[in-house]
């Protein structure tokens, strides 16, 4: 019985094998080649550095701009049968020198091949007269690769929901609960929620009045990942609500929303440093009252982010490629049966609890309702001042882009006023950015995303309290027409990139609307990288899409990224990302075929 | 190190309609070749240039002289030019918006010559002389100056601009509007980058200025004095710069006396700057001390370094010097940003003979 099976420790030269099994190979052409051990190296690729300009006394920082390319070197022995051999071994090596090749090396007792991306090489040769007279020769190849080793497959990681909220307490049970203010407050369990019966003329010390609950966790809850707690409470006097969690200053309230029976449900932002939770401490204080007053809580959760109000026209979803290093590739976007219409992708590494999209944290629209077909699933009309307010910990510092998708019940230029400032505790506290800008409505009545400003955020530092908030309104539109937006993004590009293009709403057919999107990083064969749209799966209808498109260099790194993707024509799109999985050297081992 | 996310797209500029002229067929650059990172350069009246590199042996039906170019950051145009027939070395070089109206005439629709603003601009953007257009009131200063064949619209919005203390700026959409200078800082440079602030020159520098007009009785001149006395006195002299208002045509004093005003508001009573600054990220913040973006910076925007007696002025002292950026070069991607200041007295060799020869 013969055992097939593929060549182990082996080194091959785009399609020639220099060494099998460990061992030298035999060609018919009549020459030998060999893998010399002395002189042989992959090479490493060398970073590129650079000293940051600080202010410091002492001491400098410096980071790694990029990798430079590798150089390995290969020295190859050719033994001959005869002279003509000898040549012929030649001829093998010289065809392969001097061209974009891959390069594969087998490790011994793996069973993964690494390759090389070989972008130029040469080879010389190493004179040994006593070698000559042995009909061989030695040859070195010295080449230069692209630093990091990838495997020979390429896989495709699809992109994951974002995990669900998980409940830390349903708030059915007394169990390590206690209302300890004021004096005198009852708690007890009333239709699946916690309620704190008090007397509201009681001073609970320093003239505040009102009450407070606390839940004390005997095993603290893993809150790794979720930057985002939501409380359900209600109360029967107006009052100003606060949380407090393992004893920690309040927590900055990201959101808040009525929900059915007068109950109100706020999202309060964690620190990035909190990963359990010991405590929680929920109250309200108000002014003098009277007594049998209640204040309720029915239930808490945890959360990555704050929950987006959509359609699933747009999702949040993560990333984690395989891999060692930041991984490029192809992020291919598609859709059964729906053209995508206007597509936005943004990715952008991990950063506690941010997420662009903006609806979420305006506590003031004007008026508008729902739309099933829309991104976020409400309409605002925009004539009139639209609020909003970001904690500053949710959005990543440096340069970003503010995206909008509007509608103009007339077609014609429309001039939109914004402003952004750092407030604390509801007071502006920083330099105000504001501008125009102008719009041009092609369509009536129709959604568009239009690119609006480019900001710096944060406005101003602040502590964990702080927020970005500011609003946006249309300042002039068509007369008699109604100006209305469906959703706002605000794109860190620091560290994120941003891609755009239009593949139409009409049903997908070669050459019209696209339900397929491909965004290629930069290749060898395509040095600026690439956007296509098209129907079918192999690309072969596919061109680039017409209009204002653009795209970045996105990049994932291993651990996972966020990326969001905006598809206005299409429900719950199909993300995932095809490439390499890479690695500082050697390819990672990947199973199952994958 | 920042990203990269600027892209030039290049259109051509025709007559899409009769008497309208404007872009079609626009091209990123993404779409046909890779190009180097791209450098532009703001001066006080908008996009001045920007330059990329290409393979020099490429050839584009796009990539050619004259082209309608517009830089984008991700979506947000931040200037217009035209291009420069690409060098032979892959340079490509786009010249700002407003290089057109050095060389465009002040002729209204029916070719007669005007020295209205408004009109001006409205004429030579419907003949295609111009490839920025104006969208609001700002240039409405009527028939400001004597209409003239040999008055460059450049210089008539110049003119007319700096009477009423402003600047023509045309943005990235290619929309040209007269903006005041700014009164509030856009950026800070903490004291320990930048203490030692920048030389004072005293080449622009007059506590007063003359004007001579011509008034409504026919064939008689007049002079107007405008100036700061106290200026003069903390200077120690009196320094005066001569206006000549007489291609503004016959006017009265009030006129008179309020176009100096214009003028001097801009320029007078305090020192100009030597010297620019070059700084990197974290040098430059926010006025809430958030490390700068440095693709956002623009000229026309305030600076203030922090901490630096601002001795400018001679009849009182700053604690925090503040300058309006006349010139901001960024390359897309670097982590270093020059600027230099408006009023920067030319100081080296390549300067005084620019001056010189213009």
């Amino acid at each position: 019985m013969v055992l097939i099976r593929e060549p182990g420790h082996g080194v091959l030269l785009d399609d020639l094998y220099l060494m099998v099994d460990g061992g030298p190979v035999t060609y018919p052409e009549g020459f030998t080649l060999a893998v010399m051990s002395e002189g042989t190296e992959w090479g490493n690729g060398e970073p590129v550095t650079r000293a940051l300009l600080s202010l410091m006394s002492n001491g400098s920082f410096e980071v790694t701009e990029r990798l430079g390319n590798r150089s390995p070197v290969l020295v190859v022995e050719v033994v001959g049968d005869d002279p003509d051999g000898l040549i012929a071994g030649e001829e093998a090596l010289q065809a392969r020198v001097g061209r974009p090749i891959e390069l594969g090396w087998l490790p011994p007792l793996d069973d993964t091949w690494t390759v090389f991306d070989v972008v130029n090489s040469r080879m010389d040769h190493r004179m040994d007269d006593q070698a000559e007279l042995h009909l061989t020769r030695y040859w070195s190849i010295s080449l230069s690769a692209l630093p990091r080793g990838r495997s020979a497959k390429k896989v495709i990681t699809p992109a994951v929901s974002v995990s669900s909220p998980v409940t830390i307490d349903d708030c059915n049970s007394m169990t390590g609960w206690e209302a300890y203010r004021p004096s005198g407050a009852v708690l007890s369990v009333v239709s699946g929620a916690l309620r704190s019966t008090y007397d509201a003329g009681v001073d609970t010390g320093g003239g505040y009045y009102g009450t407070s609950m606390r839940r004390t966790f005997s095993t603290p809850v893993d809150l790794t990942g979720k930057r985002i707690i939501a409380v359900d409470w209600r109360s029967s006097l107006p009052v100003v609500h606060g949380i407090q969690i393992n004893d920690l200053p309040q927590l900055g309230q990201a959101r808040r929303e009525s929900i059915a029976g007068g109950w109100t449900r706020s999202y309060y932002q964690v620190p990035a440093d909190v990963t359990s939770l010991q405590k929680v401490d929920f109250g309200c204080i108000h002014p003098l009252g009277g007594p049998g007053q209640t204040f309720e809580i029915a239930d808490i959760k945890a959360m990555p982010r704050l929950p987006f109000t959509g359609t699933s026209r747009q999702q949040t979803l993560t990333i984690d490629p395989v891999g060692s290093v930041p991984a490029e590739g192809t992020i291919i976007i598609g859709h059964p049966t729906h053209s995508l219409g206007s597509v936005l992708v943004h990715s952008h590494p991990f950063h506690a609890g941010y997420s662009p999209m903006m609806r979420p944290y305006f506590w003031n629209t004007g008026p508008g309702g729902n739309d099933t077909n829309s991104v976020s699933g409400k309409w605002s009309g925009l004539t009139v001042p639209n609020d909003f307010a970001i904690p500053s910990v949710a959005v990543p510092p440096g340069k970003a882009v503010i995206w909008a998708r509007i509608a103009c019940s007339a077609a014609g230029p429309v001039r939109l006023r914004w402003s952004l400032s750092s407030y604390m505790g509801g007071s502006p506290v920083s330099f105000e950015q504001t501008a125009t800008s102008d719009i041009w409505v092609e369509t009536p009545a129709a959604y568009q995303v239009y690119p609006i400003a480019l900001v710096s955020t944060p406005p101003a530092r602040t502590g964990l309290s702080g927020a970005i908030a500011g609003w946006i309104k249309a300042e002039s539109w068509p007369s008699g027409a109604d100006v209305a937006w469906d959703e706002m993004w605000l794109f860190a590009l620091d560290k994120g990139a941003l891609s755009y293009a239009e593949c139409g709403t009409s049903s997908p057919a070669s050459g019209g609307g696209s339900n397929r999107l491909w965004i290629d990083a930069p290749t060898g064969d395509a040095p600026a990288g690439g956007l296509f749209a098209g129907v079918r799966a192999d690309r072969a209808d596919s061109r680039r899409p017409g209009g204002k498109a653009f795209s970045h260099n996105h990049e994932f790194a291993p651990g996972g990224s966020i990326v969001t993707v905006v598809t206005s024509n299409a429900v719950d799109a199909e993300v995932s990302l095809e490439h390499y999985p890479r690695g500082h050297t050697h390819a990672p081992r990947v199973r199952n075929g994958a | 190190m920042a990203r990269r996310t600027m892209e030039p797209v290049l259109s051509k500029w025709t007559e899409v309609a009769p008497g309208a002229w404007g872009p079609r067929g626009s091209t990123p650059m993404s779409a046909i070749a890779p190009f180097g990172p791209v450098s532009i350069t703001y001066d006080s009246h908008g996009m001045a240039e920007a330059q990329f590199e290409v393979d020099p042996r490429l050839q584009h039906p796009m990539l050619r002289g004259g082209m309608y170019a517009q830089i984008m950051d991700s979506g947000i145009p931040i200037g217009v030019g035209t291009v420069v027939e690409p060098s032979t070395d892959g340079l490509v070089t786009i010249v700002g918006a407003w290089n057109d109206a050095k060389t465009a005439t002040t002729l209204d629709a029916v070719g007669a010559p005007t020295g209205n603003p408004s009109s001006a601009v409205d004429a030579a953007q419907a003949r295609g002389e111009i490839r920025f257009g104006r969208a609001d009131d700002s240039l409405a200063l009527g028939d400001w100056a004597e209409p003239s064949t040999t008055l460059m619209l450049a210089d008539l919005l110049d003119d007319s601009a700096m009477s009423v203390a402003k600047t023509p700026w045309v943005d990235g959409y290619g929309v040209v509007r007269f903006e005041a200078d700014p009164t509030k800082p856009r950026w800070t440079v903490p004291h320990a980058v930048a203490g030692r602030g920048l030389a004072p020159a005293e080449d622009s520098f007059y506590t007063h200025l003359v004007g001579r007009y011509m008034t409504l009785t026919p064939g008689v001149m007049d002079t107007e004095l405008v100036g700061d006395d106290d200026a003069a006195i903390a200077m120690g002299r009196r320094r005066v710069g001569h206006v000549d208002l007489e291609p503004l045509g016959p006017i009265d004093k009030p006129r008179a006396h309020a176009e100096m005003m214009g003028i001097f508001a801009l320029a007078g009573a305090r020192m100009g700057w030597a010297e620019g600054m070059t700084l990197s990220t974290g040098q430059i913040t926010s006025p809430g001390g958030e490390p700068a973006p440095l693709s956002l910076l623009r000229s026309r925007q305030m600076i203030r370094l922090e901490g630096v007696i601002d001795t400018s002025r001679p009849s009182r002292l700053e604690a925090n010097l503040e300058v309006v950026m006349g010139q901001v070069k960024y390359t897309d991607g670097a982590d270093v940003v020059s600027w230099s200041p408006v009023q920067k007295a030319p100081r080296s060799t390549h300067e005084v003979l620019a001056v010189a020869v213009a």
